[in-house]
């Protein structure tokens, strides 16, 4: 049902009571007119808060009939001089006792589950029924309601000592069972689930306050034999009636207005558990996160474990399931047609199967994300171990080729160096100018092509960054730099290899720009390491505005950076020089 | 023979100690110093050498820096052990500035990188050593 249409049950309540508080002179207190509307209202209220956050519950239509059949007693005050309309008002009087004693009994699931509560409402009920009839049996106008010329059609009794004697003691059996009802509610506290107590309290205690007071006033009315005499000594003051009426007519319609916005809204359960998690809802923090929102700190979550049967905690510790009991029981959250989790909880959960379907679905949503984070994680870790296998393999082949060209090409070429050389020896004085020429020219060709096959290998593979480490290697780099470059180190001994060549692929590729587009005067090389971090900057003050889009150098210095689980960054404004940025991790 | 003209040949038969895992090196390398005088015996490899030097004590030792078995500098460390005294120079066809920091530090007197071999540089070393 939706808001509009309960207000709209309620609304020839508050009407009424609303045009009841103006009508003039019918009622001389103001202030106990004002509270005797006014408890009405708090009914109705509470009975609506109930509604919509209890839709399957019945609590909430009982305590907004209860606001209506509060105003029975009033409708002599409006209709004075309609039939038997005063009659009626003043026999049918009291009858919200039973809604409000069920309510009391029930809330919030509205469920009668005990035999003894149902039979001390209906208890109530009947004490209610044998005292309506018994009034309208003995009532004399005039005497017993206020007589406005229409006859009572119901009289059969007209003995007045009995008929008063009937009626006081069907009211005085009536409080009794009502004081019955306010300790069976007391009794509830005790008996009931952690989270329903919490809301029952301020109901309990407005219930409470209003059977000991109802059973006051009628035990001092049987005790005077007279409905207008109390046994309270200061019955008769003027001020009495507000308090009177505060605690027998408002202290429980307050308590259960209480009690009602204490409940729990599924959506506000979904929002606190939500909000509960930390960044991603992983499994530790399902637990306490479902013990704040529920409110049940005897929550338990539990996952099957992966191995066979059983079960195991959040920790994944294998645990017994714990037998369900009057106070808890379990729920198991599916997905997928199987059981992903178990939430063992407080049976009061089940009053509200709408919260229970709202959080097992966001209890499902949560394992299902963890399940995509772990799986995520796990691909992107792969992923990281992968690019860092690429990254290796391709500096073993540079090492490899490397290698190849030191032992191979180059040693031949060397040693054709060497005999040339040694013809040259040999010829002497004795070959013609145009020979030794040649054989001068030989040289000097042959002299180029070694150094370029040692500039190929040496890029491929930087011996001195092999040998002597990341510090000399880049100095080397810097001295060979055609711009003027200074270099700042903070380096502690030797780094991983991943590292050192990582870094100084960063400072080669960076330096190589800078010679061929930055047009910069001047070149600063930092390397700092420290706290497990090595971070490569080479800044220059040239033209700036360099690419990193896909397939530059830099883009492929990014990568490497990447898998050496680094990160790396160009800051290259036009006209602002250019700063390469590379932070890596060295506790490989 | 390092005085005066350098090419010419050695006043008396030094003993020079080659080290190079490439045969066709070694034999240009034996051919060109035996041109010059010095008295040339071979070894392919780190551990080669010192065996061999501790048959006898060449006066030079010409040692490849990348050698199959372990590098330029461990054999060096290994001849001085062994009782050489005399010049200890290194050869590559990396530059010097690769090892500059090992070279310091090693026991050998000197760099010539492969490039660059000749009787000159040799015996420039040599006198600076």
């Amino acid at each position: 049902m939706t808001s509009a249409r309960r207000l709209l049950i309620a609304a020839p309540v508050i009407v009424f009571a609303t045009s009841w508080l103006w009508i003039p002179d019918t009622y001389t207190d103001a202030l106990a007119s004002a509270t005797d509307a006014v408890t009405g209202w708090i009914l109705v209220a509470a009975g609506l808060v109930t509604w919509s956050r209890r839709r399957e519950s019945r609590t909430g239509p009982w305590l907004v009939l209860a606001g209506y059949l509060w105003y029975v007693g009033d409708l002599y005050f409006v209709f004075p001089t309609a039939s038997i309309v005063p009659l009626l008002s003043f026999g049918l009087r009291g009858g919200y006792d039973i809604l409000l004693a069920a309510a009391l009994l029930s809330f919030p699931g509205g469920r009668l589950t005990s035999h003894l509560h149902r039979a001390a409402v209906a208890a109530l009920a009947m004490a209610y029924a044998a005292r309506a009839i018994a009034f309208f049996a003995v009532a004399i106008p005039g005497r017993w309601y206020p007589d406005n010329g229409t006859p009572n059609p119901f009289l059969m009794v007209h003995d007045r000592a009995l008929a008063a004697n009937l009626v006081l003691d069907l009211d005085l059996l009536k409080g009794a069972v009502i004081l019955a009802v306010g300790l069976l509610a007391v009794a509830r506290l005790r008996s009931d689930a952690v989270a329903t107590r919490r809301v029952l309290r301020p109901v309990v205690a407005g219930g409470l306050a209003w059977a000991v007071m109802s059973f006051l006033l009628d035990f001092g009315a049987w005790l005077q034999g007279n409905f207008h005499l109390q046994l309270l000594p200061w019955a008769n003051t003027d001020w009495w009636p507000i308090p009177e009426y505060l605690i027998r007519g408002s202290a429980a319609p307050i308590g259960f207005l209480v009690g009602a916005f204490m409940l729990r809204t599924a959506r506000s359960a979904v929002v606190e558990l939500v909000t509960g998690f930390e960044q991603h809802p992983l499994r530790a923090q399902l637990q306490p996160a479902l013990r704040r929102a529920l409110g049940d700190p005897g929550l338990c979550v539990l996952y099957p474990a992966e191995e066979g049967a059983g079960w195991v905690n959040e920790a994944g510790v294998l645990t017994a399931m714990p037998d369900s009991s009057a106070r808890s029981m379990s729920t198991p959250i599916l997905s997928g047609g199987r059981t992903v989790a178990v939430i063992l909880h407080d049976t009061s959960l089940l009053e509200d199967p709408g919260l229970v379907s709202a959080i097992a679905a966001t209890v499902r949503l949560a394992i299902d994300n963890e399940q995509l984070t772990l799986a995520l994680e796990a691909q992107l870790a792969e992923t990281r171990a992968s690019r860092t296998r690429i990254v290796d393999a391709a500096d073993a082949e540079r090492q490899r080729i490397e290698r190849d060209l030191h032992d191979g090409a180059q040693q031949r070429l060397v040693s054709l160096a060497i005999s040339l050389r040694m013809l040259g020896d040999s010829l002497g004085d004795d070959a013609s100018k145009e020979i030794r020429d040649e054989l001068s020219a030989a040289e000097i060709e042959l002299h180029g092509a070694i150094d370029e096959l040692r500039a190929l290998a040496h890029g491929l593979d930087p011996v001195i960054l092999r040998e002597s480490g990341l510090g000399p290697a880049v100095t080397a780099l810097a001295a060979r730099c055609p711009t003027p470059t200074s270099v700042e180190l903070n380096l502690d001994g030797r780094l991983a290899r991943l590292v050192e060549a990582t870094a100084y692929f960063v400072v080669a590729e960076g330096l190589a720009n800078v010679t061929k587009h930055a047009q910069a005067r001047h070149v600063t090389i930092r390397l700092l390491a420290g706290s497990g971090r090595l971070l490569v900057e080479v800044e220059d003050d040239g033209r700036g505005g360099a690419q990193t889009t896909h397939g530059s150098g830099l883009r492929g210095l990014a990568d490497r950076v990447a898998a050496a689980g680094g990160q790396f960054n160009v800051t290259s404004l036009p006209g602002a020089g250019t700063r390469l940025v590379a932070d890596l991790p060295t506790a490989q | 023979m390092r005085d005066g003209d350098p090419t010419a040949p050695a006043p008396r038969a030094e003993t020079i100690l080659v080290v190079d895992d490439h045969d066709g090196f070694r034999e240009r390398m034996r051919r060109l110093l035996e041109r010059h005088g010095y008295r040339v015996f071979e070894a392919a490899d780190g551990a080669g050498a010192i065996a061999s030097a501790t048959r006898r004590v060449p006066d030079i030792a010409l040692l490849d820096v990348h050698l199959p078995d372990m590098d330029g500098f461990a054999v060096a460390l290994g001849l001085r052990r062994g009782g050489m005294l005399g010049s200890i120079l290194l050869i590559s066809t990396h530059t010097e500035d690769d090892y500059l920091e090992r070279i310091r530090t090693s026991s050998a007197d000197g760099f010539i990188s492969k490039a660059d071999l000749s009787i000159e540089t040799i015996t420039a070393m040599l006198a600076r050593s």
